[in-house]
């Protein structure tokens, strides 16, 4: 018996089956993935592996096993997606921590979410004074959501009665050195004023160009291989 | 077309998968005249019952013969631990048939069938 053989054999399989299973699935983003989300992920990679390189037993039993987890996985999202009652039993619900800038203590007991927790993620959202917070929100998928205080709000355009051009959405047209020109066409462009935009830029050609995009009002933005940043610490002028 | 194509690829891959781990009851069978692994056997423990031991001896190379083409054919669908069982069966039962043990062989016969049906379960 080959069992490096085998090894590779069953790994591919379970790879495959793996990548078939999480297409499956669909596209929720890890960021989104709630606890028991994440908890399934780690199990269903936990038997994959084992059907890889667990040769003390059949590939047949871990298979099967994959196949049953995935349906259960497919099962929950399905019924999660047609009926929202079972979403929120399953999903559970985002949990009020700060309503009208009063921390809500039973709800975080409920939720064994701390006040050690709160600050923290109060600070990874750059708010260091609880005064600021109107409501905090600790989502299904472990973040928070903070509204802030009228007052502490930054003032809109509206508020400042400013009218701003909108930039849009830019367009690349050079990555990595290579002329995008798909890109250059549909901006009704052509490579000939790319060439003129190159000079203005004092590029002799697109390869000396890492990244190169247009937006809607016309401003080029151009990123040379070479930056000659001197680095802050003092150390080599970057390239 | 191309959505037909986009079902089809990964429900091919699933049944070649699901072939490949099932695959140990099918490719147990004789593909040709040296590799009836049951058939040896059964020759082995007639032979032994009725300790003629040259025809014994005999049956005995046949059946290391054909285990040696079969083995390479299950490895990918049974456990590890009945292929190994079998390999140390076969090297048992050598010392056996040397000895002339009738009564350690027929155990160690006996033993060797099971492992040989259970291959796949």
């Amino acid at each position: 018996m080959n069992e490096g053989l085998v090894v590779l054999v069953r790994s591919l399989v379970a790879f495959i089956s793996l990548f078939i299973f999480a297409r499956f699935l669909g596209k929720q983003q890890l960021s989104q993935l709630t606890f028991f989300d994440y908890v399934l992920g780690i199990t269903i990679g936990s038997i994959a592996a084992s059907l890889s390189v667990d040769l003390s037993s059949r590939a047949w039993p871990h298979w099967v096993g994959l196949v049953t987890w995935t349906v259960a996985v497919f099962i929950l999202q399905w019924a999660s997606h047609k009926y929202l009652i079972l979403d929120k039993y399953f999903n559970d619900e985002p949990t009020v921590v700060i309503a009208n800038g009063k921390i809500m203590e039973n709800e975080m007991k409920k939720a064994r979410y701390t006040i050690s927790d709160l600050l923290e993620q109060l600070r990874e959202k750059g708010v260091f004074n609880l005064n600021e917070v109107a409501y905090a929100i600790a989502e299904t998928d472990g973040k928070l959501s903070v509204l802030k205080k009228p007052e502490h709000l930054p003032a809109s355009r509206q508020d400042l009665n400013l009218t701003i051009p909108e930039l849009g959405i830019s367009t690349e047209l050079i990555i990595d050195g290579v002329i995008i020109k798909d890109n250059l066409y549909n901006r009704n462009l052509d490579e000939k004023w790319l060439d003129q935009k190159l000079k203005e830029q004092g590029l002799a050609s697109a390869s000396q160009v890492f990244f190169m995009s247009i937006d809607d009002a016309g401003t080029l933005y151009v990123d040379r291989y070479e930056d000659h940043v001197q680095k802050p610490w003092g150390g080599e002028k970057g390239k | 077309m191309k959505k037909i194509v986009g079902y089809a690829i990964p429900i091919i891959f699933l049944a070649a998968f699901v072939w490949i781990m099932n695959s140990g009851d099918y490719y147990k069978q004789p593909r040709g005249s040296t590799d009836d692994f049951e058939l040896y056997l059964h020759q082995l423990y007639t032979s032994t019952e009725k300790t003629q031991w040259q025809q014994a001896e005999a049956a005995y190379k046949n059946l290391t013969r054909a285990w040696e083409e079969i083995e390479p054919r299950i490895q990918f669908s049974v456990e590890q631990d009945e292929l190994h069982a079998i390999n140390i069966g076969l090297v048992r039962l050598k010392g056996y048939l040397q000895a002339g043990d009738q009564k350690d062989t027929l155990v160690e016969l006996h033993e060797i069938r099971w492992h040989w049906k259970h291959l796949n379960e």
